[in-house]
Formats: C-alpha cells, sequence, structure tokens
C-alpha cells in the first residue's frame, strides 16, 4: 500500500515543516519523525488542508511525499533526495550548528 | 576599487526599503506566493531544499576587508555562522528567514552590495578573472569594463526579462583564467595592430544540458563600442532567442540555430542601426570608473625573493610557494591564493571567522582587497614578497594555508543535493572522499595541475563539463550515481569533456578518480598535462583501468 507524508516550507522562516494531524486538528512540526503517514485518501484530503494553510500564508509549496510507512505511525523516506530535505545537508558546516 | 556614489547608494536604499514593504505584504497576505515570487527572485532571494537561500553578488569578484567582515557578520547574525562561495564568484547564505531577508539586505547596502540581479533571466553578475590588475600576462585591467557592463545592466529595462539568464565573463590576459569561451558573452581585451585597446567578442557559450563553446563573432571591437554591441547581442538575443522551452531558452540555442556568422551578422545590423555614439565609451566616462581600480600604493622595494631563503629550510613554506603564491606584474610582490579546499572542507565554504581572519589579513598584508576565484577560493592579491613568510604562519595558524591550489583536491563543487532543489545528486561528499583519496601533499604536488569539477545536476553549476576530470551526479531510480568525463578545460583552446563509460555509484567515484590519476601518471611524457594527454591518448587508455575488474552500475 501506498503511504505519504505532507511536507512544505513556513513562509516566515523557511523551514521544513510536515504536516501533523491529531483528529480534526492539525498542525505543522519541523520534526520530521512525528509527521502523521497517511494513505491515499488521506494524502488528498490532507494536502486539500494544506494548501488551504498555504492560502492562510502559513506555509509555501506543500506536496505529498511518498514514504514506506513501519506500521507503527513511523516511516522512511524512499527517495536521497527527500531524505535529505528531511535530515538536512549531510556534510559541513550545517552539521556543527 | 569601485565605491558606490550618491546614485548607487540611494537606488540601493530604495531598493532595500521596497522589498521590506513587499516581504511585510507578503508575510500578511496582501502578496500571494505567485505574485511574490518573483519580487523574491529579483532579490536573489531563493527557496531552496532547506530553506530560504539568499545570492549576493559580488561584482567580479572583489571585495574589501570591510565587506568581508560584513558578509561574516551577516553569516553569524542571519544565518548558520557560514556562507559559500559560487562558481559565479558570489556568496550564498543558506539559511535566511524570510522575515529577516530585508535586514541582511539593509546590511548589505551599509557596505555598498546588494543581491540584485543574482537570479532571473536577466544579465547576472558579470566575471572576471581573479588575478585583473594583478598579473603580469595582462594586457588591460578589465574591471573597468566589467562595472560598466553592470552599470548598463542594472535594471536595464529593455533585458529585465530575457528569455532566459544572461551570463558575461570578462579576461584582460593572455591565459583565460574567466572561462570565457563558455559564457553567454565571453570578452577578451586585445590590442590591434596599432596598439589600440579592444576586444574579441565570443557568443553562445554554455554548460548545462547542452555543453557547447562560444564562437567568435568579432575579432576585434574597439573598447569604446562595448556598450553598444553587447546592447546589439542581448537584442537580436531578446528579439530571437527561445521562449517557448526553458531548455532551448539560452542564446547558445540561438548561435547554434543560426550559424555564428548568422547570428554576427545580425548583431553587426542591428549594432550599425544603432545610435552608437549615444552608446559610445568616452574617454572621461572610462576614466571616471578606472580611478576606481588604480592600483594600491605599492612600496618600493628591491627586486627580491626574499622567500626562496626560508623556503629552503621549511618544506612546507617552500610548498605552499610552490601552489598558492602566483607572481604579481609589480616583481616585489605576489598573488597569494587561500584554498578554501582540504582537509574535509566543503569546496566554496567559509566560515564567519575564517572570513573575519581572512579580512584581517587582507588589511595586513595586501591593501584590505580580497578576491573571490571562480574556483571557489579567495586571494589576497598584493602581498609584498617579504611579508610571505609572515602571512604563510598566520594563514597556516588559522588552517588556510592548504598548499593545494589548481591539484587534485582544489576541487570546484556546486552545492549539490545536499543544498539544492534542483540537484539530481550530492556533489560535496564526493569531493571529500577524493579530498581524503588523495591527502598526501607529497603526491598532490607530483600530480601537479589537474582539475576536478563536481555538478550535483545537469545544470553544470559545477562546471563538470570543463574539468580535466568531470564529474556529474544524477538520479537513477532513486539512487545517485555518477558519470565521468575526461579532457575538458575552460582555458585556452577550451574543450568539453568525454563521457569515461557507465555511471559509478557514489563509494566507487574517489577509486575511479585514483586509477585515472594512475593512467597519468604512468603514461605521461616529462611535462605533459592531463589534458594533453587525453588528447594524445583518447579515453579509452582510460576507460579500460577505470572498469577492468569493475561492475559497472547499471549502464
Amino acid at each position: 500500500m501506498e503511504h505519504y507524508v505532507i511536507s512544505a516550507n513556513s513562509l516566515r522562516s523557511g523551514a521544513v515543516v510536515w504536516l501533523r494531524v491529531v483528529g480534526d486538528a492539525f498542525g505543522w512540526t519541523e520534526a520530521a519523525a512525528t509527521a502523521s503517514v497517511g494513505d491515499a485518501a488521506q494524502r488528498d484530503a490532507w494536502l486539500a488542508i494544506a494548501e488551504a494553510e498555504a492560502r492562510q500564508n502559513r506555509v509555501v509549496a506543500p506536496y505529498a511525499v511518498d514514504v514506506v510507512a513501519d506500521g507503527a505511525g513511523g516511516f522512511t523516506h524512499t527517495s536521497t533526495r527527500e531524505s535529505v530535505r528531511a535530515g538536512g545537508p549531510t556534510v559541513g558546516n550545517a552539521l556543527a550548528r | 576599487m569601485y565605491r558606490y556614489d550618491q546614485l548607487d547608494r540611494t537606488f540601493v536604499a530604495e531598493r532595500v526599503r521596497q522589498f521590506r514593504d513587499q516581504v511585510a505584504r507578503r508575510l500578511d497576505g496582501r502578496l500571494t506566493e505567485d505574485e511574490f515570487k518573483p519580487l523574491r527572485l529579483q532579490n536573489g532571494l531563493y527557496l531552496q531544499l532547506h530553506a530560504y537561500m539568499l545570492r549576493v553578488a559580488i561584482p567580479y569578484g572583489v571585495l574589501s576587508s570591510r565587506q568581508l567582515r560584513a558578509l561574516a557578520a551577516i553569516a553569524r547574525t542571519y544565518d548558520k555562522g557560514y556562507g559559500h562561495y559560487t562558481t559565479r564568484q558570489n556568496i550564498q547564505f543558506n539559511w535566511i528567514r524570510l522575515d529577516q531577508a530585508a535586514d541582511v539586505l539593509a546590511a548589505l547596502a551599509e557596505v555598498e552590495m546588494h543581491a540584485i540581479q543574482t537570479s532571473g533571466n536577466c544579465v547576472r553578475n558579470v566575471t572576471t578573472d581573479h588575478l585583473a590588475g594583478i598579473a603580469p600576462d595582462e594586457i588591460a585591467d578589465p574591471r573597468p569594463y566589467c562595472e560598466l557592463l553592470r552599470q548598463w545592466s542594472t535594471l536595464h529595462p529593455e533585458f529585465s526579462f530575457l528569455p532566459r539568464k544572461f551570463k558575461i565573463a570578462v579576461t584582460g590576459a593572455e591565459a583565460d583564467r574567466a572561462a570565457i569561451a563558455v559564457h553567454d558573452i565571453g570578452l577578451r581585451l586585445v590590442l590591434d595592430a596599432a596598439g589600440a585597446v579592444g576586444f574579441e567578442v565570443l557568443v553562445g557559450g554554455g554548460l548545462g544540458r547542452t555543453p557547447i563553446l562560444g564562437s567568435v563573432i568579432r575579432r576585434f571591437l574597439p573598447a569604446s563600442d562595448l556598450l553598444g554591441y553587447v546592447e546589439a547581442i542581448l537584442r537580436v538575443y531578446n528579439r530571437y532567442g527561445r521562449r517557448d522551452n526553458i531548455y532551448k531558452a539560452r542564446i547558445k540555442i540561438l548561435v547554434k540555430a543560426l550559424g555564428a556568422e548568422a547570428f554576427g551578422r545580425a548583431v553587426e545590423a542591428e549594432w550599425q542601426a544603432m545610435d552608437r555614439d549615444g552608446m559610445a565609451i568616452d574617454a572621461g566616462m572610462l576614466d571616471r570608473v578606472a580611478t576606481h581600480f588604480a592600483p594600491p600604493a605599492y612600496a618600493e622595494l628591491a627586486d627580491a625573493a626574499p622567500e626562496r631563503a626560508q623556503a629552503m629550510r621549511e618544506p612546507a613554506f617552500a610548498r605552499w610557494l610552490a601552489r598558492n603564491v602566483l607572481p604579481h606584474r609589480v616583481p616585489c610582490y605576489r598573488a597569494v591564493m587561500i584554498a578554501l579546499k582540504g582537509g574535509g572542507a566543503v569546496p566554496g565554504d567559509a566560515t564567519a571567522e575564517t572570513m573575519e581572519r581572512v579580512a584581517d589579513l587582507a588589511e595586513l598584508f595586501s591593501f584590505g582587497e580580497i578576491r573571490v576565484t571562480h574556483t571557489q577560493n579567495l586571494v589576497l592579491g598584493h602581498v609584498a614578497a617579504h611579508d610571505l613568510a609572515a602571512l604563510w604562519h598566520a594563514l597556516r595558524v588559522a588552517g588556510l594555508a592548504n598548499p593545494v591550489v589548481g591539484t587534485v583536491t582544489d576541487i570546484i563543487a556546486c552545492p549539490g543535493l545536499d543544498y539544492c532543489a534542483l540537484a539530481t545528486a550530492r556533489a560535496i561528499p564526493i569531493a571529500q572522499a577524493i579530498d581524503a583519496a588523495f591527502a598526501d601533499v607529497a603526491e598532490l604536488h607530483d600530480i601537479g595541475d589537474l582539475r576536478i569539477n563536481i555538478s550535483g545536476c545537469i545544470n553544470s553549476c559545477g562546471h563538470h563539463h570543463v574539468g580535466d576530470i568531470g564529474i556529474l551526479g544524477v538520479d537513477k531510480r532513486g539512487q545517485e550515481v555518477y558519470q565521468l568525463t575526461l579532457g575538458g578545460s575552460s582555458a585556452d583552446e577550451a574543450s568539453l569533456g568525454t563521457i569515461l563509460g557507465p555511471s559509478l555509484p557514489p563509494d566507487q567515484v574517489a577509486g575511479a578518480v585514483r586509477r585515472v590519476v594512475d593512467v597519468y601518471m604512468e603514461r605521461r611524457e616529462p611535462g605533459e598535462s592531463f589534458l594533453a594527454l587525453v588528447r594524445r591518448l583518447g579515453v579509452d587508455a582510460f576507460k579500460a583501468r577505470v572498469y577492468g575488474g569493475l561492475e559497472a552500475h547499471a549502464a
């Protein structure tokens, strides 16, 4: 089964953020591990939330990211690009700070 | 160096004020992202893989100590304490918050800097030889012409929405250190038979997915006609360049489609039809700008080589002299290169502390001036020969005396997938792996000049097509793989590299480079460059060694 998380950037800071949905409530988190993992149906509903958030000027450029769910609410990324985006630069000065 | 006049100051301050207002309107929702994006890009602010990135223009790569300290302060206050020098002599800050971006621009304006035209389909930062005004082989100083081009192109109403971005490089020396053949316009200062200064004009060079070397469309253009002629080139491009396909929109595609001769004729016709006198650079105009680039007050020193005696006693100093110190047109002065490379460094990265230290050393030893090279290093351009030992000691303490300039580990690398939203693979870890595989400085010196350039995608910001060894990272089904090319060069007799063979996984790249270098070391004739050997042997001689016994990765 296909799984997804919803990601975007904070408008104000530019930081990479993920959508976290709990019941009817939702918010944006900078910790990838706490992103909500959804199936295809949830993806569409959550993307609609994210796009509304973009219209409310809280985030920019939201999109759904393919992930592999671990069944316990966690996930791993399927591409190097997304795992680097989630984890930050893999080398250099960014690591020291 | 060039100093802003009242007009420049007012203009830049006004732009900062406008951008502050635009950001405020974006944050409170009066501007949508679609409305705001072009405005932020016009001020050099990109949204990258992790965050907003601000690209700051360093006109033709020249900085004062005061400016470098301001960049350090920006790195410390608004970023994560470091910046990244690019292959276009600019600096990028990777972690700028949108709600602080106008403050950064204000801090830049304080030291006569900005980020205008570092993005968008306009004329970008004009680049030049990092040894401009210094090199013994210089015909004329290109910087006054670069500055005139900068003034002419800044917010030029006709050329603010070109089909695609537009890059101009100028060299004033016999040896091309500015890679003019791979720019949209390449300009080479030349003298005619009567000794008058003019330009050889190349157009249509570029890298990216369609690498092409520029074609000469004019052997000699009187220097006073520079702006009119460049304007004519831009007009022809603006009118006929493609806008339907981003991959075919650069001027190189138009020049190739029309043929360089026909393109040149169109430019000549446009030029003949314009008010050429009105566009001419008169002597007063040139002198006014050239004053800013007058040589510093060199001391009257004996023409000696005081560094030689010490080099006899200090092998490490001798190695640094051999690789990082270059001759100066004033005999008792030298140009000193500071490699932002080696020892696990990220090519082109500098911390705030490094920038401040270099700014201090420039003030002490080099008239407070620093240059940024397109190979992502720094230069102290005017060091008295008798100060070299003292400077070397100071650089060594700061970890900035790595004697590797021009060697295998002086690698050009774009930020790659560690930072860039366009990248398809990482470039920095590959540079670091090669760096680790060639840690022996004596060996590096034995190998000698060998340029390795790494790009993390086909856009080729890492100039891989023109490296002796070029490395291109691509994504293959979510995995990073790397394609090697051999025999590229951006210097005189420029050439594009030839693909060596199937792509390699990341952990095999440094080993492949090692085997390529082994072939060079075994087969070279005395004094033969890597490029000459590749041209003599062809890539197959290298291919057999690299792929022998190696499982190629999904050819």
